[in-house]
């Protein structure tokens, strides 16, 4: 589904394969947003695509790039298992001397390469990144601001266990924000700190689309603080705070039927009372111009 | 701008500690600090604010055991924050409520991801 194009036919495209947190949940329940884990692609008019984490829906973004592609730019929050567990049948990595730049968090020892290697090599998986036929260029990033060709790419770390970014991709006059995994209300007693102290703020601010964990209900929340996740409700408040135009829930939780994600994300939307944010469920597949 | 997270987790922690906790910025700038503190300091948080090096060597000077006014630039803090190393010294602070206080402060530079430094945690205990 493709929805809200551009009149200028300038801006980005954003495409969600992966929108489900922790784990792949396939099955009857799911079918409208998705089972699949995180992994985000966005286009600029221009055609140039970069795309966001390696959880198992990159299988099929994998698919969908040109087969006359030149070079690849992966960029990873963080290594946790849903946002790399497809990288090991992302195609691209297969394409003999094709460059493939991965971008994600080392550890305060460990590059993100041997990081990365402990996934990608026996007895986890078979083939070994020095195996890949391709070109694989692995970037440690943390907090910073560079150039992927036309898009202006910043990091920063973000509150969520381990070493972890969100990213702020900017071009064409339009700004997406990733934040998948956040949990910026992580020790205050009430709501969410001023924009100062708010994990993230500055990747957010003024962001054309905001795409934010809501993985649990605030029932939910009670039991499970500090394990880096956000709420639907605090994910409306974070936005409201980052002045951002539109946002989408994301990360949703493995065990929440479509019929739930549509229920909880629809009671936190109503929580809007300005009525300037738009506010929707991440739904594999969609394609979101912005 | 936000602050960096290593220092947005730690006042969310500081925040949570009944140990007086101070959190300063690469600048030297007092940019937190707990109730626990602000027992100690004679002021809270939220009446101060954030303050600059000056205001706040201004508002609480420290001295040392022989009585002397600490320098900005030989404050434990300014010591940590340039050395990159921890310091840990006995000091009496003329409070903001007039009264003196002895502690010996902890001050611990934080090194982030990639070693870069964020800032400073002083740990205060009431001597
Ligand atoms: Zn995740
Ligand atoms: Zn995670």
């Amino acid at each position: 589904m493709s929805r809200g194009w551009n009149t200028d036919g300038k801006g980005l495209s954003v495409t969600l394969f992966g929108t489900r947190g922790s784990l792949p949940a396939p099955g009857p329940d799911t079918t409208r947003f998705g089972g699949n884990t995180s992994c985000v692609m966005v286009k600029n008019s221009a055609g140039q695509a970069l795309i966001l984490d390696a959880g198992s829906g990159i299988r099929i973004a994998g698919n969908r790039l040109p087969k006359d592609v030149k070079r690849v730019d992966l960029l990873l929050t963080h290594l946790h298992m849903d946002h790399i567990q497809g990288l090991g049948f992302f195609a691209p990595l297969y394409t003999p001397g094709l460059d493939v730049h991965l971008w994600g968090p080392p550890s305060t020892t460990r590059t993100l390469r041997s990081r990365l290697n402990r996934y990608l090599s026996p007895p986890l998986f078979p083939v070994r990144i020095r195996e890949l036929p391709s070109r694989v260029h692995c970037h440690d990033v943390t907090q910073g601001q560079w150039e992927i060709g036309d898009f202006k790419v910043r990091s920063s770390l973000v509150a969520h266990p381990d070493p972890t970014l969100g990213y702020r991709l900017e071009s064409e006059g339009r700004i997406v924000t990733y934040l998948p995994d956040h949990e910026p209300q992580l020790g205050c007693r009430t709501g969410l700190p001023t924009t100062e102290w708010l994990s993230g703020h500055h990747l957010a601010e003024g962001a054309d689309l905001l795409i934010h964990d809501a993985q649990y209900t605030e029932d939910e929340y009670l039991n499970r603080v500090g394990w880096g996740h956000c709420t639907p409700t605090l994910a409306v408040r974070f936005a409201e705070l980052v002045r951002a135009r539109r946002l989408l829930f994301f990360h949703h939780d493995p065990s929440r039927s479509d019929v739930e994600v549509e229920r909880i994300c629809a009671e936190a939307s109503r929580t809007h009372k300005q009525g300037m944010l738009v506010t929707e469920p991440a739904a594999e597949m969609d394609e979101i111009k912005v | 701008m936000s602050r960096p997270l290593e220092l947005i987790l730690a006042r969310q922690w500081a925040a949570l500690l009944s140990t007086p906790v101070m959190l300063f910025d690469m600048e030297g700038s007092l940019i937190f600090f707990n109730e626990a503190a602000g027992l100690l300091l004679g002021r809270k948080y939220d009446e101060t604010g954030s303050m600059v090096g000056p205001e706040w060597q201004a508002a609480f000077p420290m001295e040392d055991e022989a009585g002397r006014v600490i320098g900005a630039t030989d404050s434990p803090v300014a010591t940590a924050i340039r050395s990159g190393s921890p310091v840990m010294r006995t000091v009496t602070v003329r409070a903001m409520d007039g009264v003196r206080r002895k502690a010996t402060v902890t001050v611990f530079p934080v090194h982030g991801l990639e070693r870069t430094r964020q800032g400073a945690v002083c740990l205060v205990h009431p001597a």
